[in-house]
């Protein structure tokens, strides 16, 4: 059961079980032992009783004879002393039975002390009567409530720092934001207050490489571009000399081309790295969306004259980081263009509170697998495909930047297939 | 031949600056470098000047963005500036700061030479003659094609030779679109490149030139993501 699955839950309940076990079992027993004395004092009552006409006649001289017969009230397993004249005034316990003796003392209508002393009578305690009669379900009410109350406030003593801190690591885990642990929990002095302290570790160390990782990926990239610089001058003037001394070329323009690819995957680098790395600049501006694509568009037109690209849905304003959204968009035309050869559809769908912009291509798609990881850097769809597989990356991100949403899926149907990227992006940025 | 053209190396990468003077010397190009924005302030006071520099943006000390309005101060030297990869930035305010181009570094060098070599070429086409050439005149701006000057209602807009240029396309072809890729081949004698905003800087420039002269109108109207028309 879904139930179970909750640790508040499970401690609640064993909490609760434990707690309810505790006292019906003290209640039983308790109600047991109430009912028992009570059947003997009844029994007390019983022979005080059925003995007082007897003691008045002994008072007149009457011997009381212990037998049965003579008298039901007074077992033989009894004995009864005058404690004002002390003396024995019948019966006689066995001696191996005197351990089990009660007694209980009576006065007489002629201020005499009699102690009867007695082997208990066998008598049947029925639980369920005993209980019936001493049950009342208002306090069985109270007694669950306040049991219930009870547990639930230790299993949520245990369970809410231990929320706490799953936010902290699910926050940790998704990357989204960097969340100061509580300071509550830090200061706690028990196994939690540790294990905060240890995640609290955890987290700065695994943020701690993150950000190396970051920077160093653009530290190399950066510092890598003025020997590229210079390997490129370089070149050329090796070139130079081997075409006025009528040497071969070809070498020299491959490593110019391998120089080319170098700098391109620098630059991919970095604008990642600054995509990622700069703070939200705030910087927003409201702008049409389809003035906006329409430009992109002509962008795109501009080095793919002959492609098909049609733009259509209803105008709508947005309030966004412009230059990010500029960035996705390109890199997912120039993805779709350079991937397929039909016409690219650009589309806008909006709501009151958000725009989404599908891009779709008519090409082959793109594999499922290969579909989850296509934002992730350097993946590629195909392995001879051009690019080093940051451009969708740097998309991905700054989309993310823009609080967007994306999704990527294949479009199969009966006519046609292709691949289709959506992004919804909030109008306004709160 | 006439005699070489000068080109000033302006970076603080020595080695690729001699490189560079190296590859640009063989292209007959004569060549100076300054590994830093003082000694080519103090060449500048000297009246010194070449036909062309490149500044490089990073530097220690001043940096190239700090450099280009103090050369402008002296000269009209056409500049092209060496900006770091993906610094859009850097490039708009370059552009708006009065530089003539940039290019992204590292460059081709080859890339590079073509460039020099466009906007000398350009420069040199002004004749230096005292007297006037052709005029144009439309909507009250007049262009001095021999003198390469520019007014408004007899007061002199002050314009860099691409702006000059821009300016010159634009009202040539008057009540014409010219579109970005045709200014941009032949301004800045190069294939225009998705999201290449050489052209629209300098187009905009021209725009706010023209206003401080007086113009109120907007005479250069944008077709968005086509081009640029002079309205006749």
């Amino acid at each position: 059961m879904k139930v179970f699955d909750s640790l508040f839950w499970r401690i609640f309940f064993v909490l609760w079980l434990t707690n309810a076990t505790i006292i019906t079992s003290a209640a039983v027993l308790i109600i047991l032992d109430i009912e028992s004395s009570r059947q003997q004092l009844l029994q007390e009552q019983r022979m005080e009783r059925s003995i007082s006409p007897l003691v008045g006649l002994y008072e007149q001289g009457m011997p009381i004879m212990s037998n049965k017969e003579q008298n039901n009230a007074v077992a033989h397993f009894s004995e009864m002393y005058n404690l004002t004249k002390n003396v024995k005034v019948y019966g006689n316990i066995p001696e191996q039975e005197r351990h089990k003796i009660q007694s209980f003392t009576f006065t007489s209508k002629n201020d005499q002390e009699y102690k009867i002393n007695y082997l208990s009578l066998p008598h049947k305690t029925e639980i369920w009567v005993a209980l019936k009669a001493y049950f009342s379900p208002i306090r069985g009410f109270f007694a669950l409530l306040i049991i219930s109350l009870f547990s639930a406030a230790l299993s949520k003593t245990i369970i809410k720092p231990i929320k706490q801190l799953r936010r902290h690591v699910k926050n940790l885990a998704t990357g989204e934001q960097e969340v100061e642990m509580n300071q509550k929990l830090l200061a706690r002095k028990d196994e939690i207050g540790h294990l905060a302290i240890s995640i609290q570790q955890m987290s700065t160390r695994i943020n701690q490489l993150i950000n190396d990782k970051q920077n160093l990926l653009y530290d190399v990239s950066h510092e890598l571009r003025a020997p590229i610089a210079r390997m490129q001058v370089a070149n050329a003037l090796a070139a130079q000399f081997a075409e006025s001394a009528d040497l071969p070329q070809k070498s020299y323009n491959q490593i110019d081309k391998d120089i080319e690819s170098l700098t391109k995957m620098i630059d991919e680098i970095l604008t990642l790295a600054r995509i990622e790395h700069t703070p939200d600049s705030g910087n927003t501006e409201c702008f049409s969306v389809k003035a906006f694509l329409t430009e992109q568009v002509n962008n795109a037109q501009v080095t793919h004259a002959d492609r098909v690209i049609n733009l259509s849905g209803q105008n709508v304003e947005i309030t966004t980081d412009k230059s990010l959204l500029q960035k996705a968009i390109n890199n997912f035309i120039a993805n779709a263009l350079k991937h397929t050869d039909e016409k690219l559809d650009l589309s806008i769908d909006s709501d009151e509170q958000s725009v989404t912009i599908t891009i779709r291509d008519h090409g082959p798609g793109i594999d499922e697998e290969k579909l989850k990881t296509i934002f992730k850097p350097f993946a590629r769809g195909e392995t001879n495909a051009k690019g080093f597989g940051l451009g969708l990356a740097i998309a991905a991100k700054a989309i993310d930047r823009i609080h967007g949403k994306l999704n990527v899926q294949n479009v199969v149907n009966s006519s046609d297939t292709g691949l289709s990227i959506s992004i919804t992006l909030p109008l306004h940025i709160t | 031949m006439a005699a070489s053209n000068q080109v000033w190396l302006i970076d603080d990468d020595t080695t690729l600056t001699e490189l560079l003077s190296e590859y640009l010397e063989q292209n007959n190009f004569s060549v100076r470098c300054f590994d830093n924005g003082e000694p080519l302030l103090a060449a500048l006071n000297k009246d010194e000047s070449p036909d062309i520099m490149v500044l490089d943006i990073m530097m220690p000390g001043l940096t190239g963005l700090q450099l280009l309005p103090a050369i402008r101060n002296h000269v009209d030297t056409p500049v092209i500036m060496l900006t770091g990869r993906g610094d859009e930035i850097d490039r708009i305010l370059g552009l708006e700061l009065g530089a003539d181009d940039y290019m992204a570094k590292p460059c081709n060098p080859r890339e590079l030479l073509a460039r020099i070599q466009a906007i000398v070429r350009r420069y040199q086409a002004a004749p230096t003659q005292s007297q006037g050439g052709q005029q144009i005149d439309h909507q009250g701006v007049n262009l001095d094609m021999g003198m390469l000057t520019c007014s408004y209602q007899d007061q002199t807009v002050d314009l860099t030779g691409i702006e000059f240029s821009v300016l010159a396309e634009l009202v040539n072809n008057a009540g014409n679109l010219v579109s970005k890729a045709d200014l941009t081949e032949r301004v800045l004698h190069r294939k225009l490149t998705a999201y290449d905003r050489s052209i629209d800087v300098h187009v905009s420039r021209v725009r706010q030139k023209l206003k401080a002269a007086g113009l109120e109108n907007d005479v250069i109207k944008t077709v968005r993501g086509k081009g640029y028309q002079f309205i006749k």
